[in-house]
């Protein structure tokens, strides 16, 4: 696998930037993984969350791959609910410190956290544990920052069906890999809440419209951003009154973390873990259909360990 | 003496604004600090609310020591501690005009006020927080200054911003440091914000006619304290035998508190104790007497006409009789959501202070002063607008900087479970009920462990031929009437799911 691709978005962003201030549209360039490279996905089992991501992300071939040295990267875990971690509202603080080692392992030269949230998200970015996590490390290349709402810029989205454009928070831009680390949950309308639900975290705008023919819509936005690498945190999911959540008996522990360069199949993968198909969740088909991944998991390589 | 007045007076200021500042969210479910401290020697609040709402408030503790002191000793609060006082001191320090007017024509104008608070606080009816220096104070800071004071920050910021360039390596680190440490998290915004700052530069801009403009004039606050030390046996009078009537005192006093040309006295229900006069004074006649024969002539306690006195009374037992919800206390608006803890509508407005402190306080900006939507007697109570921002199900800091109480102080398990109201779908905006088209986003935010909306499947006509769809419905036993939802909903204007008062709980606080 070669994902040789991350620098050049970012010079090409760069210089892009200049026209965004103009207020021109910034098309993210696309990097058709789903279609070019054999899908794989790795799933380890571990009791632990920080085993367990570790043990995905090096069964994929390890952070180096999408991590390259120096590079500036983005953490996106879902810490959008003021809800604790056995709540199972929001990724996992351990699963998010084990990407973050693995980030500094591979040699990044900055790593940011960072989630639009749904509460406020001082409560939201301390009750989820992931503050304190981020703190404990005491490590000036790591921050965990607050979106600023002043500050999207719009991303072109060329290839897509049902929205053209939408505003996303300016550091997804500045990044040069964008790591997705969805929990998953179950979601009234749309099913299940994955990866690609989750890259709404760093979208500006009124997000609340994106929610009416949704499944396209992700499709397109994922389009535009395609996360080299997203790391499904199933240690605990959420299987009803998603996805919010609150009741501990709507929490499954699962034990397990999957990860994947392809953000369909990861989200094709989720969809068995609350005993569906692919075909059920109305992003991954549109996903499909898109080429931006594999959706029929008998087409790919599942490693688990 | 006046250097430790003036040092006083900057460090209970201070304090004030340290307080004020720390009235905020610091990541703690508890603020770490008494935000509301002022409040317990706040005289004028502490009868007030206690008349109106029945019930003695241990809160006000600290009145058993101020009332005796300033009995004894006057009205040092006034010049001591005061932060509305000293502030105008600052501005005042410029005022030209010197020519002491000891009782002008506004004079009685802050007894009459206090009369009819009095009166009218007997019948259940608090104004008092309309004008109550320390009211005014935080209610002005919070909704007219924060406002403008921090978007110019961000403007400036911003605009570096845009710009780019090397100037943004100083202006972004700058930028967040204050927004970490020194801004609100986000920029509040209060609806009447304009007249809360009009308020406080009109107080300002008073001091250019006389110093001290509202507190020898208006002050109710002032009023009160003012009668209880009109007798004090250890105030500040001036020696008949060293007095050599130079004319000093009475052109130094920011109050206006020394009268007569020949024969000068100071009125001690006017004096704040700045020690001014005492500096100025060059044959230091003026000391603390400990005679109670200083008193002999130091005019009446009330200094009102009897038409005065009798027409402050009458207005203090009409406006509770006139005032519209009094009479028909089931007459609150719908759209009228109280915060959570909140005592019943009747006791709340009497005990309500208008500080401002929970809406300064609220995590979402959603708590709104009120005009006249819940009555004029309940002027700038604090009211949820959903809209603006929602009640975060597990935060209680509004019951935790109420100092009276009309917000109970509630714990978070306690507080999740009390309905401020309901949520009810507008069928005639919602989005699946009018076209074939589903939108989730009041049930996805609802935060009840149990969702409060449900939905329903329902055959409609799409456009190419009959589909299900998802319809939202409130469970009212579940809705706690946070209002997240009516927050979240993407229709634009109105939203199409709003929060009414019915199946409100308002338990006796």
């Amino acid at each position: 696998m070669k994902y040789d691709g991350f620098l050049s978005r970012r010079q090409f962003l760069k210089g892009s930037l200049v026209l965004a201030a103009g207020g021109l549209t910034v098309p993210f360039p696309l990097k058709a993984a789903g279609s070019s490279l054999k899908s794989s996905l790795s799933v380890f089992r571990d009791p632990d969350p920080f085993d367990a991501t570790v043990g995905a992300v090096r069964l994929l071939g390890g952070m180096g791959i999408f991590v390259p040295r120096g590079s500036r990267v983005l953490i996106k875990p879902n810490i959008g609910w003021d809800r604790r971690v056995e709540q199972a509202a929001n990724t996992h603080p351990e699963v998010v410190r084990a990407l973050i080692e693995l980030c500094r392992e591979a040699g990044a030269a900055r790593v940011q956290i960072l989630d639009r949230t749904c509460n406020d998200a001082r409560r939201c970015y301390r009750t989820s544990g992931i503050q304190e996590m981020v703190e404990k490390l005491s490590d000036r290349s790591v921050s965990l920052d607050f979106v600023n709402e002043n500050r999207f810029r719009n991303v072109g989205i060329p290839r897509g069906l049902a929205v053209r454009e939408w505003p996303l928070i300016w550091e997804a831009f500045e990044a040069d890999v964008i790591i997705n680390v969805p929990i998953a949950k179950h979601h009234s309308i749309g099913g299940l809440t994955l990866g690609m639900k989750n890259l709404m975290g760093i979208m500006g705008g009124n997000r609340g419209k994106f929610h009416w023919g949704i499944g396209q819509k992700l499709a397109d936005l994922t389009s535009a951003i395609m996360p080299p690498l997203t790391v499904l945190d199933a240690s605990r999911i959420l299987v009803r009154n998603g996805p919010t959540g609150g009741r501990l008996e709507d929490v499954k522990v699962l034990n397990l973390v999957a990860a994947s360069a392809d953000p369909v199949a990861i989200d094709a993968f989720g969809t068995t873990l609350f005993g569906k198909v692919p075909g059920d969740l109305s992003s991954v088909t549109a996903g499909y259909k898109m080429g931006l991944g594999e959706m029929d998991l008998s087409k790919v390589r599942i490693i688990e360990g | 003496m006046r250097r430790l007045r003036i040092l006083s007076q900057w460090t209970f200021g201070l304090f004030f604004l340290f307080l004020f500042f720390n009235t905020r969210y610091t990541g703690e479910d508890v603020i770490p600090y008494p935000v509301n401290a002022f409040f317990t020697i706040d005289a004028l609040a502490g009868i007030t609310a206690m008349a109106a709402g029945r019930k003695i408030i241990l809160f006000f503790w600290p009145l058993i020591l101020l009332i005796p002191f300033t009995i004894l000793f006057g009205r040092f609060f006034c010049g001591w501690i005061c932060p509305l006082g000293g502030s105008l001191d600052i501005v005042g320090r410029k005022s030209r005009n010197r020519s002491p007017s000891p009782t002008g024509t506004f004079y009685p104008v802050k007894d009459i006020a206090l009369l009819i608070l009095l009166v009218a606080s007997l019948f259940a009816v608090n104004l008092s927080g309309l004008v109550d220096p320390l009211s005014i104070l935080i209610r002005g800071l919070a909704m007219g200054v924060v406002h403008p004071l921090e978007k110019s920050v961000h403007i400036l910021f911003d605009t570096a911003w845009r710009l780019g360039g090397p100037v943004t390596s100083v202006t972004e680190p700058a930028y967040g440091y204050l927004r970490d440490h020194v801004l609100s998290f986000e920029l509040p915004v209060f609806r009447y914000g304009v007249l809360f700052l009009g308020f406080l530069l009109v107080l300002v801009l008073l001091e250019i006619r006389e110093r001290r403009f509202w507190c020898r004039n208006l002050c109710p606050l002032g009023a009160l304290l003012g009668i209880l030390s009109s007798r004090t046996p250890f105030g500040l009078s001036i020696e008949k035998s060293g007095c050599t009537a130079c004319g000093r005192c009475p052109e130094t006093c920011r109050m206006g508190a020394i009268e007569g040309k020949n024969k000068q006295k100071i009125r001690k229900r006017d004096c704040i104790l700045c020690y001014d006069c005492v500096e100025s004074c060059e044959t230091q006649a003026i000391r603390h007497t400990a005679v109670p024969g200083g008193t002999r002539d130091a005019g009446p306690v009330l200094p009102l006409s009897r038409r005065a006195f009798f027409g402050a009374l009458g207005a203090g037992v009409l406006l509770p009789l006139t005032a519209g919800r009094s009479a028909r206390p089931d007459a609150l608006p719908a759209s009228v959501i109280r915060p959570p803890g909140a005592v019943p509508e009747d006791r709340f407005v009497g005990l309500c202070l208008r500080c401002g402190e929970c809406m300064r306080v609220c995590l979402t900006n959603g708590l709104q002063p009120t005009l006249f939507e819940a009555g004029a007697e309940a002027m700038w109570t604090p009211r949820l607008v959903s809209r603006i921002g929602y009640c975060e199900y597990s935060c209680t800091l509004c019951g935790q900087v109420c100092p009276t109480g009309a917000i109970r102080n509630l714990d978070k398990v306690t507080k999740r479970r009390v309905h401020i109201g309901i949520a009810m779908i507008m069928k005639d905006r919602c989005i699946p009920f009018v076209k074939p088209q589903e939108c989730l986003v009041c049930e996805e935010h609802c935060p009840t462990p149990e969702k409060a909306i449900v939905f329903d499947d329902v055959p409609v006509q799409g456009p190419e031929g009959p589909v299900i769809i998802k319809r939202p419905r409130v469970l009212p036993d579940l809705c706690i009437g946070c209002g997240i939802c009516e927050y979240k909903c993407p229709v634009q204007s109105e939203s199409a799911i709003v929060i009414v008062r019915d199946g409100e709980d308002r338990e006796k606080g």
